[in-house]
């Protein structure tokens, strides 16, 4: 950890300098992941009602858009 | 919606953000923001993301993609030109109604649609030709990332020793925009609308010759609504509006949960 970090009552890491790896972009070779061609690997996940959704199975034949984001408050 | 707690899907698929250290306790284990799209088969058809955590992608970005192509919305701002060279130049502001306002983004798409045996070139140009060039002007607080070009197909023409890059058929260049809040603060719900100028240079040839290079600009009125992003400057003040921005109790559950996943780190 950097010098002028520090640690909150929260344990969240103060005020982050510019070189950040949170306050950068990565550079190279994006997107990252799956290629596109590629098939979707099969996942099982809870969702907001505590029920599992199974990826393939659930979506049942159809087309499907998977998201991701890091958080849904906003 | 579902829970990734221990970014399981988020590693099979290949997109965890790599920059976030992994003794960043809570944020470690974030995706990078974007989607996958998956057809009937379970093949994955096309993605998109975005470089910075915070930045999301519209609704309009996975429509968008589903169909393969890009149309101008209900009641976006939309401008077109034919030119007496037969090349239409169409710009037009897609997703969220054309509404430009802080946080999501929006895609301005200039499109050139050029007649059978015409193309236009990209870089590099040889000397005396001039590459297709697409340049914006707005107001301040008017934002445009770099323009994502379209790629070029080689043309190979006798007497010259390197193919050309060229241009045909129809094709869009997309230039990702947003507001940010020197924009929206000078700004109230309803007020006029900003004008937005595009300004394209080309210069179309046949296989035979060349017509000269000119300029063409499109101006696009284009609506912009109060940003979602609170007004520090009148926070306190009376009449000030206030939103509730207060996420702690979430990050705390957060931190929580992610904590108790990882042994060895109280």
């Amino acid at each position: 950890m950097a010098d002028d970090q520090f640690i909150d009552a929260y344990g969240f890491k103060g005020p982050l300098p510019t070189t950040s790896t949170q306050r950068m972009l990565p550079t190279g070779d994006f997107p990252p992941g799956l290629a596109v061609g590629e098939m979707a690997p099969d996942f099982e996940l809870p969702n907001h009602l505590g029920e599992t959704v199974s990826f393939h199975a659930d979506r049942d034949g159809s087309r499907a858009a998977v998201l991701f984001f890091r958080s849904a408050v906003w | 919606m579902l829970s990734d707690i221990d970014s399981e899907v988020i590693n099979h698929y290949g997109v965890l953000n790599t920059l976030v250290q992994p003794d960043d306790v809570p944020f470690y284990g974030v995706p990078f923001p974007g989607f996958f799209l998956v057809d009937e088969a379970g093949v994955i058809v096309d993605k998109l993301f975005n470089r910075h955590l915070a930045n999301r992608e519209g609704v309009e970005a996975i429509l968008d993609s589903f169909l393969g192509r890009v149309e101008p919305g209900l009641g976006e701002p939309f401008e077109a030109v034919t030119e007496d060279d037969g090349i239409r130049i169409t710009a037009f502001l897609r997703g969220g109604g054309g509404v430009l306002r802080v946080g999501p983004r929006r895609r301005l798409i200039v499109r050139l649609e050029m007649p059978e045996g015409l193309h236009t070139y990209g870089e590099p140009v040889p000397d005396g030709m001039v590459a297709t060039r697409i340049e914006i002007e707005g107001p301040d607080g008017f934002c445009c990332e770099p323009i994502e070009s379209p790629p070029t197909r080689p043309l190979r023409l006798p007497g010259l020793s390197a193919p050309l890059h060229v241009w045909d058929g129809t094709v869009d260049f997309v230039i990702p925009t947003y507001a940010n809040t020197a924009l929206t603060r000078t700004i109230s719900d309803g007020a006029e609308p900003i004008t937005v100028q595009i300004h394209v240079r080309y210069q179309a040839c046949d296989d035979t010759q060349c017509f000269i290079p000119r300029t063409r600009t499109i101006e696009l009125d284009v609506p912009v609504a109060g940003g979602v992003i609170p007004r520090f400057d009148q926070l306190g003040d009376y009449g000030g509006t206030v939103i509730e921005m207060d996420s702690l109790a979430h990050i705390k559950r957060l931190f929580k949960r992610k904590a108790d996943r990882t042994p060895g780190q109280d």
